[in-house]
């Protein structure tokens, strides 16, 4: 298993915004996680790579935990644990202060992944995996917003993550263009990246994603095969919301 | 003509010092503003209150008071005062940098504020180190956010170098000043104030310089 999760729990606050949440990702899974806004998945997403810490269950990452039963492992397991993960963000999050090439250079080389010739070499081929082999010099402000989020995919995959965490990726994006970055996505699909998707493009979760998982203030209301919730939701609370 | 060119060696002579005093106070309060604005974020309660006291200070008195208590008021603490006692120059360039580094302490910490949260968990998820965070990431954006407050307290500062003043450092108002007494005539007067737009015209030129090459790509 790439990812276990066991009985997590979070509140900010009084309010409980994950309860008792368990799940498994395998290896090469493409994982929708639907829900309407505040039912957690959000939250959820983020408290794999540590964004968010937990109160309470436990989250393994291919056999060591990040945390077990709300007591996180070390500085050091938790740096390791969450580096395998990449994670895109529903606002880009690119450094302004960066060309989209030093933006993808940097954390590679910073991070002591490799020298700067074999940065450059990687983030040509990422560039061009995305199709932004021209804007290398371009600064983010000068994308569009599609833009930006490929060059934001491109800059995670730069460190070579064995799992990709997307949160919202199309949700700022005008619809004329989420198509581009969402077939950016389809294409990372059928390399085999396992990737966990929370969003709100259903013809995503149901073309793309082999398992969805639907969310409801914070527990996971029905979860299964992309063609079973689809199709066949137990749910009534899953059914409402597909109708939408 | 031949009268202003007659003052004009006594003029710039005072003009060098004036710029001595600027280019000390800029070069030491720039970048010491920094470690300031961030004890005036700091999750420590004291270090928190010291830097608010510090800034308080220094931004609720004139600078001219502040210069004329360090350079006259220190060296009469009793036991320790003799050993406070700067030169004037020197004493003139402490109390311009305690002075500015509290301004730009201030300017810096709004600049922190308005940099993305969002930015530090990008640092966070790409496995960046707090150290890189801050120096790559963050510290550039606060920066090109400050510039042009910076630049306008650089500007002041040019200007406030006419303080040494108070403590007769022969600066270019005191060189001017000095000339009218003498002459009886104001024009020297009126040849400082040109002087200052001119060396204020050039500063006001490599700022705007600045701006636009921090400026990444936004058209400003």
């Amino acid at each position: 298993m790439m990812i276990q999760v066991t009985n997590l729990q979070k509140a900010f606050g009084s309010n409980q915004v994950l309860r008792d949440i368990s799940f498994e990702v395998a290896r090469g899974d493409v994982i929708a996680i639907l829900g309407a806004s505040g039912s957690g998945k959000s939250t959820l997403l983020r408290s794999l790579i540590h964004l968010e810490a937990v109160d309470g269950g436990s989250i393994t990452i291919e056999g060591q935990d990040l945390v077990r039963d709300g007591i996180y492992a070390g500085r050091e397991q938790i740096r390791r644990l969450t580096a395998k993960m990449g994670m895109v963000f529903q606002a880009y999050n690119l450094f302004p202060n960066m060309t989209v090439k030093k933006n993808l250079i940097l954390p590679f080389t910073l991070t002591g992944r490799g020298s700067h010739a074999k940065a450059q070499d990687r983030c040509l081929e990422l560039l061009g995996k995305v199709g932004l082999m021209d804007k290398l010099n371009d600064f983010p402000s000068s994308l569009s917003g599609g833009q930006q989020q490929r060059v934001a995919i491109a800059r995670a995959l730069m460190l070579n993550p064995d799992i990709m965490l997307f949160d919202e990726p199309t949700s700022a994006l005008d619809p004329q263009i989420t198509g581009e970055v969402l077939s950016t996505m389809k294409d990372l699909a059928s390399d085999h990246m396992t990737m966990l998707v929370v969003t709100h493009e259903l013809g995503f979760a149901r073309n793309v994603a082999n398992k969805v998982i639907f969310m409801h203030q914070g527990v996971i209301e029905e979860a299964g095969t992309a063609e079973a919730v689809f199709t066949r939701p137990q749910s009534p609370v899953t059914k409402a919301f597909l109708r939408l | 003509m031949d009268y202003i060119i007659s003052m004009l060696p006594m003029l710039l002579k005072g003009t060098v010092t004036s710029l001595k005093l600027f280019a000390f106070a800029l070069v030491l309060s720039i970048p010491l503003g920094l470690p300031v604005a961030l004890q005036l974020r700091s999750r420590f309660r004291p270090l928190r209150w010291i830097a608010n006291i510090y800034v308080y200070i220094f931004r609720s008195t004139p600078l001219m008071l502040q210069l004329v208590i360090i350079y006259f008021g220190l060296p009469r603490i009793p036991g320790i005062g003799p050993y406070l006692l700067l030169d004037r120059f020197h004493a003139a360039i402490l109390a311009f940098v305690l002075n500015y580094i509290a301004y730009f302490a201030e300017i810096y910490r709004s600049g922190l504020l308005g940099v993305n949260r969002s930015q530090f968990e990008a640092c966070q998820v790409l496995g960046l180190s707090h150290w890189q965070t801050q120096t790559r990431v963050i510290f550039p954006q606060m920066f090109r956010i400050c510039l042009p407050s910076v630049a306008n307290e650089v500007i002041t500062l040019l200007k406030d170098t006419s303080l040494l003043y108070a403590v007769s450092v022969a600066e270019l108002i005191h060189n001017a000043e000095a000339i009218v007494n003498r002459d009886a005539n104001m024009t020297a007067l009126m040849v400082a104030l040109v002087i200052y737009m001119i060396l204020n015209f050039f500063l006001t030129v490599i700022l705007k310089h600045l701006e636009s090459r921090f400026s990444w790509g936004k058209n400003l």
